[in-house]
């Protein structure tokens, strides 16, 4: 192997790393403006409230800085969001965007992480099983099955999950992360958020756990017939050495960068499935946000998904240039 | 304790009313449960004119029964439990236990100038005492019917202007300062200051100041004698610790950090809140009203209503206050749940925009004559479509009020449902019929309009819905409109639609219905632009009238002027129903709030849960 | 890739059966059995599958098969005219940055990189839920079809690119052909099994995406599959199962329809780079 060639190429990555902020930048805005140019603001709920006149809230608005230029309103945010202060909720009162968030994002990477990790592992086991015993009958039973669940809507197998395990069988709760009256740390209090994650990871790790199995699969029919596996089997390599040693290694490789793009998906299911279990996490909090019209929140919630999103692209392309030394150039 | 106005026993409470429409039975709500009977299973024999009983009108006619054996039900639970006094604690109940509510939206902020969502109010009340809390028959005239809260007792000037506290020695705030005198001051000023931007100061405006006698002496100075001066001064006034709040300015106050971790003097304490999760609280034990009767109270943050619903039919919460009809099956079947009926003061209504849309100098080319919209109000079969829409949880409305908030209601006069008459009143101003059209025109003006209704409410929608047909029958073209909400809020209030179906919840003595239908509302609540001087003349005189029985007869008297001059349909009144757990003891549930009582709540000790 | 003769009439006669099908989900509601606006007036809600109806009816007594049949059509009418719509910007798109080159191409090359970081469905619920009235058909087509094209142009771009190279473009740019002439007559035929591929894999895709925003509360068509399960969502407990089962079950064959018909497409034609994926 060439060693001359740096390991990661540094101006690559800096201009990688450039736009991955260019997209935090313009989803920013997006929300920005989105939120701004539509009827109603934080304060329009108080309008069939009973108590409040229309005095009071016009001059709510009035301080909060409604009646100015919506561009100096852009400006005076994106200042406040450059320095890093992502201002205070208008929907939850005496608490910043940031400390909100960050009372929320750990539940959802919880989620996203045991989904994202154990789906890998199970995607890649199965399609792994797949290839080697290609055609087969039993292959081509499992490639069925798994075409039949990349199919199914997630948050529908969620619902059917509550459905059966939560409401006709009760087993598991429908929804939320922790019962209320399990408190403090110990082994009861792990054993009741085990039991509070069961149905949302399944639902969530049922689909993508298939969509890598499928992936999976087809690397390791492409790898199975290569030539240096021929040799190893002609120099009398046992054939589970074969696999596990010299295909497995080819084979895992395409499937290690399509994790990265596999980010936006898994965040669109998650948001699905903490709607669907309750769970205390950025997808209510969103919800939240833009019902109450709360724009710091909502620009606040889409940095850090479109953040997210960019950095999983980001290391896709550092795994994928590590892995792949003709991209180092 | 002197009582100045009228002699208050002659009227201690509201009594519920007999219900002598066909169909609202369950309608009788309120406070004793003696009212919530047969009805449903008239209701539902009554609908099934043949002998043969199909399938389907079986399985409605079961429905309606289990719904009257749930009422009963909790009828008998509910009575059993009424020997639990409200307000100041008696022994008797069983203290301990851990109930868990289900809310539908996360909470904001625990301000009571504030707060602004029912949430927020089931934690504040629970937390903050007032100086004393209307009784269970929602009195507003006079003190009658008050409980004693912060104030043990109160002494009226002679001429009635003023009002003097007596704080209760005892009371303490929770982290351990002594109430005083001073910040019942702090929390009127905080209330009222302009800088403060209170949404809750509207029934403070006659209170000209509250000024400190001693420490434990706080007087109220009023601005002009009226029969609601007690409840001004207390029913939205949650006494607030002057110590802990006021190095912030006002303007501020709102939105510190401080309102995230309530202290008040209320039975319960606030312990904890997770974001999105939950918010803890827990029996005061140390109370000077006595310690709430649970332990603890965990309020617990679903993502929607169906998530709630979903949480008490799974065991891991134990009450959540509105059940829907299609509920009410799965509730029948689980033996640790039952149905609970609460008062809910709320009623829907189609107002019409009197003034031409984004323009309130001109007149409505359609509904500004009156003989319109008699004619749309007689072309709704309200009764058909309550029934089609909420079964047996809902009865057509009798105006801007649910019945159980006007004494007399059935002497009110109603429009009639009578399309034959609605067709021929249409003819008689020129809306016509074109030849082979099916929309009636007039100087080339079709008969059209929409009829905007909120996405929030499924209920509200299917009634919209059911009225297109109605109006069609009479050659009116109405369509329904599904804005977002929020939009929806500010169209109203700019006057951009046609026709809005809207819901009131009312406050007690109705003081909210000048703000609502009443010329002052304009600008406001009064999206329609109805403004009537008899009208606004009656509900004054209502409001000023010392007597009960004389107030009520004025009350009848309001009604029956908006109700003659139809500035919307009066559509109905749902009855409101919770599932709670069945080992939960409840004190008898007031119509402002089913937490009105929190702190008597208790839990059965043959019935204990673990998390118990 | 050369494949046994009676495979490929195999695969041409279940491509042919995975269309019928399709073709009969567009004209299936007109041949449902009650009429979507029969409700409102009996007092036979929530009635559970039955003879009479096969996948019993909703809240306002309307029957569920008749109401399937109807978002099944509208679900994929929307799938497919919003996957025509990104097909058809992403295929000028990525043939134009990769026919003209350089700079030009490196420039829109980073857009597309930068629009399809942009957490699209994030932007496109709170586009949904704010606007004021919920979306027609037509105004959500183009709302997805108009950010669905980014990865689209990528892949017309790198195929395109990798065509240019081959010997006879070579050739056929030395005989003088114009560019436009080159693109229409030689490139385009060789890109059809691949869009082909993306379409089918697209409009499986499209539905999903469309069920989810429906069932977040995002304003939209009152009929389509995603408003069903959102409306089903409201309905809790088990009582009223088929309300969630149903709707989800024609999601799921739809999907699984297109995701076998890009799949055998794609073992006909063999473009490896596209997959069918769950929702992004």
């Amino acid at each position: 192997m060439l060693r001359s060639v740096p390991l990661i190429s540094v101006p690559r990555v800096l201009s990688r790393l450039a736009q991955g902020l260019l997209v935090v930048f313009i989803s920013a805005s997006v929300a920005f403006g989105l939120m701004r140019s539509v009827k109603g603001d934080e304060f329009s709920h108080l309008l069939d409230n009973t108590n409040a006149t229309a005095a009071v809230i016009a001059s709510l608005r009035d301080d909060a800085g409604h009646n100015t230029p919506i561009l100096q309103q852009y400006g005076s945010w994106m200042s406040h969001v450059v320095r890093g202060d992502l201002l205070t909720s208008k929907a939850y009162r005496g608490q910043t965007v940031v400390s909100l968030i960050g009372a929320v994002l750990p539940n959802t990477l919880l989620l996203m992480s045991l989904a994202f990790f154990s789906s890998l592992a199970l995607g890649i086991g199965f399609g792994v099983w797949q290839g080697v015993n290609t055609d087969s009958r039993s292959d081509r039973i499992a490639s069925s099955i798994t075409l039949g669940i990349i199919s199914m809507p997630d948050f529908w197998v969620a619902m059917i999950l509550i459905l059966l395990l939560a409401l006709h069988w009760p087993r598991l709760p429908t929804g939320g992360m922790s019962s209320t009256d399990v408190v403090g740390f110990s082994w009861q209090t792990l054993h009741d958020r085990t039991r509070h994650l069961v149905l949302p990871w399944l639902s969530l790790t049922l689909i993508n756990a298939a969509a890598f199995a499928r992936y999976q699969r087809a690397a390791m029919r492409d790898v199975v017939g290569l030539q240096f596996l021929r040799t190893a089997r002609a120099k009398g390599v046992p054939e589970s050495v074969v696999i596990s040693n010299h295909a497995l290694r080819v084979a895992v490789l395409p499937l290690v960068t399509i994790a990265g793009m596999f980010f936006p998906a898994l965040l669109v299911g998650t948001i699905l499935i903490e709607k669907v279990f309750s769970w205390p996490g950025m997808s209510a909090l969103l919800t939240l946000a833009v019902n109450k019209r709360d724009y710091p929140l909502v620009s606040g919630i889409i940095i850090v998904g479109s953040a997210m999103t960019a950095l999983g692209s980001f290391l896709a392309d550092v795994v994928r240039e590590l892995l792949d030394p003709r991209l180092r150039r | 304790m002197r009582l100045p106005c009228g002699d208050p026993h002659q009227w201690s409470r509201v009594t519920p009313v007999a219900l002598t429409t066909s169909f609202p039975a369950l309608m009788s709500i309120t406070f004793n449960c003696v009212n919530k009977m047969i009805a449903p299973l008239a209701v539902s024999t009554a609908d099934t004119p043949s002998q043969v009983m199909t399938r389907s009108k079986r399985a409605h006619a079961t429905r309606s029964l289990w719904a009257t054996l749930l009422l009963m039900m909790a009828c008998t639970d509910s009575k059993s439990a009424t020997s639990v006094a409200s307000g100041a604690s008696p022994s008797g109940s069983p203290t301990g236990g851990h109930v868990v509510i289900a809310m539908p939206v996360d909470f904001d902020r625990f301000y009571p100038p504030s707060a602004d969502n029912a949430a927020d109010f089931a934690v504040i009340h629970a937390v903050f005492d007032k100086l004393a809390d209307i009784g269970d028959s929602l009195n507003t005239i006079g003190d009658a019917g008050f409980v004693p809260q912060l104030a043990s007792a109160w002494q009226w000037a002679p001429d009635s202007l003023s009002i003097a506290f007596k704080l209760h020695p005892d009371a303490r705030w929770h982290d351990g300062q002594p109430v005083r005198a001073a910040d019942v001051q702090f929390t009127f000023r905080a209330y009222t200051d302009p800088k403060s931007k209170s949404v809750n100061s509207d029934y403070l405006s006659n209170i000209d100041s509250v000024s400190v006698k001693d420490s434990l002496t706080a007087v109220v100075w009023f601005k002009r004698r009226m029969p609601q001066q007690f409840f001004q001064a207390t029913y939205s006034m949650y006494i607030m610790p002057a110590h802990r709040l006021s190095k912030i300015p006002f303007g501020s106050l709102a939105d510190d950090s401080l309102t995230q971790t309530p202290v008040g003097s209320g039975r319960f304490r606030f312990a904890s809140r997770v974001v999105l999760q939950n918010v803890e609280l827990v029996a005061d034990s140390a109370n000077y009203r006595g310690r709430a009767k649970l332990d603890r109270v965990t309020f617990s943050v679903a993502s929607d209503a169906s998530a709630a619903i979903l949480s008490v039919f799974g065991g891991e919460s134990d009450f959540y206050e509105k059940l829907r009809v299609e509920d009410l099956p799965t509730v029948a079947r689980t033996p640790s749940l039952r149905a609970q009926s609460f008062s809910q003061s709320g009623y829907a209504y189609l107002t019409f925009n009197l003034h031409a849309r984004n323009n309130p100098k001109a007149p409505n080319s359609l509904f500004a004559d009156i003989n319109v919209r008699h004619a749309l109000s007689m072309a709704i079969d309200r009764s058909a479509s309550t029934r089609m829409v909420l079964d047996t949880f809902g009865a057509p409305a009798i105006g801007p009020s649910p019945r159980a908030l006007v004494v007399n209601a059935n002497d009110i006069r109603q429009i009639p449902y009578d399309p034959a008459h609605a067709r021929a009143l249409l003819d008689s101003v020129g809306w016509l019929l074109p030849k082979g059209g099916d929309v009636r025109m007039k100087n080339g003006v079709p008969l059209a309009f929409q009829i905007a209704v909120s996405s929030s409410s499924q209920n509200r929608q299917t009634f919209a819905n059911s009225m297109e047909g109605q109006f069609r029958n009479v050659g009116v073209k109405a369509t329904v409109r599904v804005p977002e909400m929020t939009v929806l809020r500010e169209e109203l209030s700019a006057g951009n639609f046609d026709t809005y179906l809207g819901m009131f919840v009312v406050t007690p003595g109705l003081q909210g219905l000048a703000g609502a239908w009443g010329t002052r509302g304009i600008g406001g609540r009064n999206f329609g632009g109805y403004s009537s001087k008899p009208f606004d003349a009656k509900i004054d005189s209502a409001l000023s009238a010392f007597k009960a029985p004389v107030a009520n007869q004025l009350w009848v008297h309001a009604m029956q002027q908006i109700v003659d001059d139809a500035p919307a349909i009066w559509l109905f009144e749902d009855v409101n129903i919770g599932v709670i757990h069945r080992r939960i003891l409840l004190p008898p549930m007031r119509a402002d709030g089913w937490y009105a009582h929190l702190a008597d709540w208790s839990i059965d000790p043959a019935q204990r849960l673990k998390r118990d | 890739m050369q494949r046994p003769p009676v495979r490929a009439l195999l695969l041409r006669r279940s491509v042919l059966l995975l269309l019928a099908f399709m073709l009969t989900i567009l004209v299936a509601p007109y041949f449902a059995p009650y009429d979507l606006h029969s409700g409102l007036v009996s007092q036979t809600k929530y009635q559970p599958p039955s003879s009479t109806h096969v996948m019993g009816t909703n809240t306002l007594d309307v029957d569920l098969f008749s109401l399937v049949l109807k978002g099944s059509q509208v679900s994929l009418i929307i799938a497919a005219s919003a996957t025509a719509i990104s097909l058809a910007i992403g295929l000028a798109y990525g043939m134009i940055s990769a026919m003209v080159g350089g700079w030009f191409e490196t420039v829109l090359m980073r857009i597309t990189d930068i629009s399809f970081s942009l957490p699209r469905f994030l932007i496109l619920l709170a586009v949904s839920s704010i606007v004021s009235e919920p979306l027609s058909v037509p105004q959500l087509i183009l709302l997805i079809g108009m950010t669905g094209w980014f990865e689209v142009a990528r892949l017309t771009r790198g195929e395109v690119g990798s065509l240019l190279t081959r010997d006879w473009v070579l050739a056929a740019q030395a005989t003088g052909v114009s560019r436009a002439r080159l693109a229409a007559r030689h490139i385009f035929p060789h890109l059809v099994p691949i869009l082909a591929v993306m379409a089918t894999l697209g409009i499986g895709h499209v539905i999903v995406l469309e069920a989810g925003l429906m069932f977040l509360g995002a304003g939209g068509p009152q009929s389509s599959l995603g408003s069903l399960l959102q409306s089903a969502s409201g309905i809790s407990g088990w009582d009223h199962w088929w309300l969630v089962f149903f709707p989800g079950i024609a999601i799921v064959l739809i999907v699984l329809a297109c995701n076998a018909l890009g799949d055998a497409l794609r073992d006909v034609f063999a473009p490896e780079q596209v997959h069918a994926w769950p929702t992004t």
